[in-house]
């Protein structure tokens, strides 16, 4: 055993260390090769200059944070997803992998080294949300456990009634006997409340048991799905926000062009397409001509999936 | 084990296991340039500057940086509301993120297409077996759930042209309470199938996110095997089933000494289940240990 202590302490001393003269870096995981790629993916959509939390797109905005970032990550506070893994099979679930925190752990343990800026790879801003809802409405389940009367068709979840710092597990007793997690919150933070959307709608039936634990007063929300129409998709009106996010994310100031009069969205055809798997309605493709808006231009011809709408008989 | 523990404080046996760890990978060479840069898909810590298998668990070494993408893990129980006690089909499907169709192609991952860890909420039922890969991609597990309520799947599988997954999913057996479980301290050697397991820490009293050396002795070490392309296998699971950790030794020369290297995420019990295969028997002994935060 000495002996291995000796030949380990005369390696590390002798290993090569990219991280700065006065740093001891006892690792291989490197902010340009590992960290930055998660970072990319998980953090700087909101952590950027100008974004709503201070930046974390450089080595150098990052390395002061590391300890911080170590600890968010492993107590599963950042990224501020707020739902167990493997507990209900959410759409975009934005929080790490077991072995993503162990990285992130490995590396600020290690020294936080930079490595090779070679590694590194362009700054990409994902967007947050990649697809708009489907239209849905709430049904509230509190005290601890509630029976639901009617089939419904949950397309997402969210938390209702919950104290910041507490966890719920909510899972769906069907009549069949069949029990289904539907979510997990773990250490809640009511500032990143958000909904949870299934990969799939979950079909409950009518009798089917919800079950919290803990029964203390928390509260979930059901968000059932309905049916929805080219109509209230473009509805200017009650669907602008939704709108508004979704072209966000695609602006074109070239393509800019003013239609006084118009709404923010002109249908020039719907098309049929096949159905997609999970959606219950069939779909539409959608090309829109966009025109200015309150939050900027848009591109003039682009594709809009709408699988969950109603396609209009002609 | 004596001449290791340097009865001192945590630092000294922090920057000692830090320095040990250095070692062990300064071994395996880190890269001098990008261009010849080769790392394991599985272990991304393992790099070498030529070609070569991982010495973790023989993967190809795989040139430049892997970009992890989500292969979803569908899973299908039959009958669909497992009993306690009675058999249950576990049908495990993955799905391809870009084409939305059943994955049929794998790698292998330490000697199997897909590893699998079942664990009960109590987490007094641990399984770690291989589901059988069918012709049409699926794989499928003939599981016993012993008691009612949660149980907890970690599932390892390697889709070809992807990259390593490790999914994990939440099933149930009959309705069951929905109650974390109450560890405690558990670090008296055991008695496994055909050796003894003994288990020193350093430092003594692990701390979440701080590097924890857990140094397992073996004995008697004699006829001791790879088991499943690594010297030892072990899964940490927090007492709330949240952190469910698989991992390799960081140290092992196939004597009786076998170390791994594990970060707890947070300040819990957690429960050890290591695999040990000697004389082609497999041993499993099982440790609780107290993982405080630092304040």
């Amino acid at each position: 055993m000495r002996l291995r202590i000796i030949v380990a302490l005369t390696l590390g001393v002798l290993a090569p260390n990219h991280s700065g003269a006065h740093d001891i870096s006892t690792t291989p995981v490197t902010y340009s090769r590992e960290i930055s790629r998660l970072l990319n993916h998980y953090c700087i959509s909101c952590h950027h200059e100008g974004g709503t939390a201070f930046s974390l797109t450089s080595y150098a905005d990052v390395r002061p944070w590391a300890k911080a970032i170590k600890e968010e990550a492993l107590e599963r506070r950042m990224p501020p997803w707020g739902a167990v893994r493997g507990f209900g099979d959410f759409r975009d679930d934005r929080s790490l992998a077991q072995e993503q925190i162990e990285l992130i752990g490995d590396w600020v343990e290690g020294g936080a080294p930079e490595g090779d800026r070679a590694l590194l790879p362009a700054l990409a801003f994902l967007p947050e949300a990649p697809e708009m809802p489907p239209l849905t409405r709430e049904l509230t389940v509190a005290g601890g456990e509630a029976v639901i009367s009617t089939t419904a068709r949950v397309a997402g979840i969210l938390p209702g009634q919950l104290a910041k710092g507490s966890s719920l597990m909510v899972v769906a007793h069907r009549p069949d006997a069949t029990t289904v997690p539907l979510l997990w919150i773990y250490g809640y933070d009511p500032r990143f409340r958000r909904s949870y959307w299934y990969r799939e709608a979950l079909m409950l039936p009518s009798g089917t048991r919800i079950d919290m634990s803990p029964s203390d007063g928390s509260s979930v929300i059901l968000l059932l799905k309905k049916q929805r129409s080219i109509r209230d998709l473009l509805r200017v009106g009650g669907k602008q926000e939704e709108n508004r996010r979704f072209l966000q994310r695609r602006p074109d100031p070239s393509a800019c062009r003013r239609r006084p009069g118009r709404n923010a969205l002109q249908v020039l055809r719907t098309q049929s397409v096949p159905k997609p798997e999970g959606f219950d309605t069939g779909g539409c493709a959608i090309p829109f001509r966009f025109r200015r808006t309150s939050v900027g231009c848009f591109q003039e011809g682009f594709s809009l999936l709408v699988p969950w709408c109603v396609i209009p008989s002609s | 084990m004596a001449g290791f523990r340097l009865s001192q404080g945590f630092p000294a046996a922090a920057l000692l296991s830090a320095l040990l760890l250095a070692g062990v990978w300064a071994q395996q060479k880190p890269a001098p340039s990008p261009a010849l840069d080769y790392v394991c898909p599985m272990h991304p810590e393992v790099r070498s500057a030529v070609r070569g298998k991982c010495p973790k668990c023989g993967m190809t070494l795989v040139p430049g940086i892997p970009d992890p993408v989500e292969y979803p893990l569908e899973l299908k129980l039959t009958p669909s509301a497992p009993r306690p006690g009675q058999p249950v089909q576990l049908t495990f499907a993955v799905k391809d993120p870009h084409t939305g169709g059943r994955v049929t192609r794998f790698e292998m991952v330490h000697e199997r297409l897909f590893h699998m860890f079942l664990v009960s909420q109590d987490l007094e039922f641990f399984e770690h077996d291989h589901p059988d890969k069918l012709p049409d991609g699926t794989f499928r597990y003939e599981a016993r759930l012993p008691k009612p309520g949660m149980y907890r799947i970690l599932a390892d599988y390697y889709p070809s042209d992807g990259t390593p997954q490790l999914s994990t999913r939440t099933i149930f057996a009959g309705a069951g309470e929905l109650r974390p479980a109450r560890l405690a301290a558990d670090l008296v050697p055991k008695e496994t199938a055909n050796m003894q397991v003994t288990l020193t820490t350093q430092p003594e009293a692990p701390l979440a996110g701080y590097r924890t050396l857990l140094a397992f002795r073996v004995r008697p070490a004699d006829g001791l095997e790879p088991y499943l392309g690594a010297w030892g296998h072990m899964l940490a699971a927090s007492d709330d089933l949240i952190d469910l950790i698989h991992t390799h030794p960081s140290w092992a020369d196939g004597g009786a000494e076998v170390d791994f290297t594990v970060i707890f995420p947070r300040g819990r019990p957690f429960r050890l289940w290591v695999q040990f295969q000697r004389k082609g028997t497999v041993n499993t002994a099982v440790f609780t240990i107290p993982v405080r935060t630092l304040e």
